[in-house]
């Protein structure tokens, strides 16, 4: 099982991202192929993303319908406070700044039993997760 | 609770969606850095 960090999502959403042509295949495999989840903490921090840069609330929602029918629900691990219990204690080792969803998205993935997660970031594997891309 | 059953999406109808997807946000994703969603967060707070 792998899970998907929100940098797949940010460059599949932007189509001069070097990383859109792989982003897209990701976020097609969502829905085609089973062992691949998005963590709740994944879907919370691209909305706050799109909020810091401008995206206006009517455009956010009309984003989040459509990423609705690329995400099945069923493929969607929920933030629950197990997953907040260990992303608190994941927090310890993360000293690097901005490492608060880092470890909300890791803590997903442990809980539910993920064997890595989709991402170019090379900071996951300190909290215990591999990463693939 | 039970779980909204969804169609599976062609090829096609995936690519639509992207599309109208990436229309939406536009330009404004461009000058991302990693960490923007958390120091929007922290701001508010």
């Amino acid at each position: 099982m792998r899970i998907l960090d929100t940098v797949v999502l940010l460059a599949f959403v932007d189509e001069t991202d070097p990383l859109y042509p792989k982003a897209t295949s990701h976020v097609l495999e969502i829905s085609s192929n089973h062992d691949v989840f998005v963590p709740s903490a994944t879907l919370l921090e691209l909305d706050l993303e799109l909020k810091a840069h401008g995206v206006d609330d009517k455009d956010r929602s009309a984003i989040h319908l459509r990423f609705s029918r690329l995400i099945p629900e069923d493929r969607i691990l929920p933030l629950t406070p197990s997953v907040l219990s260990r992303a608190a204690a994941l927090s310890r080792r993360a000293r690097w700044r901005n490492a608060y969803f880092d470890t909300m998205i890791v803590a997903t993935g442990l809980e539910f039993g993920a064997d890595s997660a989709i991402t170019t970031d090379h900071k996951f594997p300190r909290l215990g997760l591999k990463t693939t891309f | 609770m039970e779980l909204k059953q969804q169609q599976k999406l062609t090829r096609e109808e995936f690519d639509r969606i992207a599309s109208e997807i990436r229309d939406l946000v536009g330009e404004k994703m461009r000058n991302h850095k990693e960490g923007d969603a958390e120091r929007l967060l922290l701001k508010r707070q």
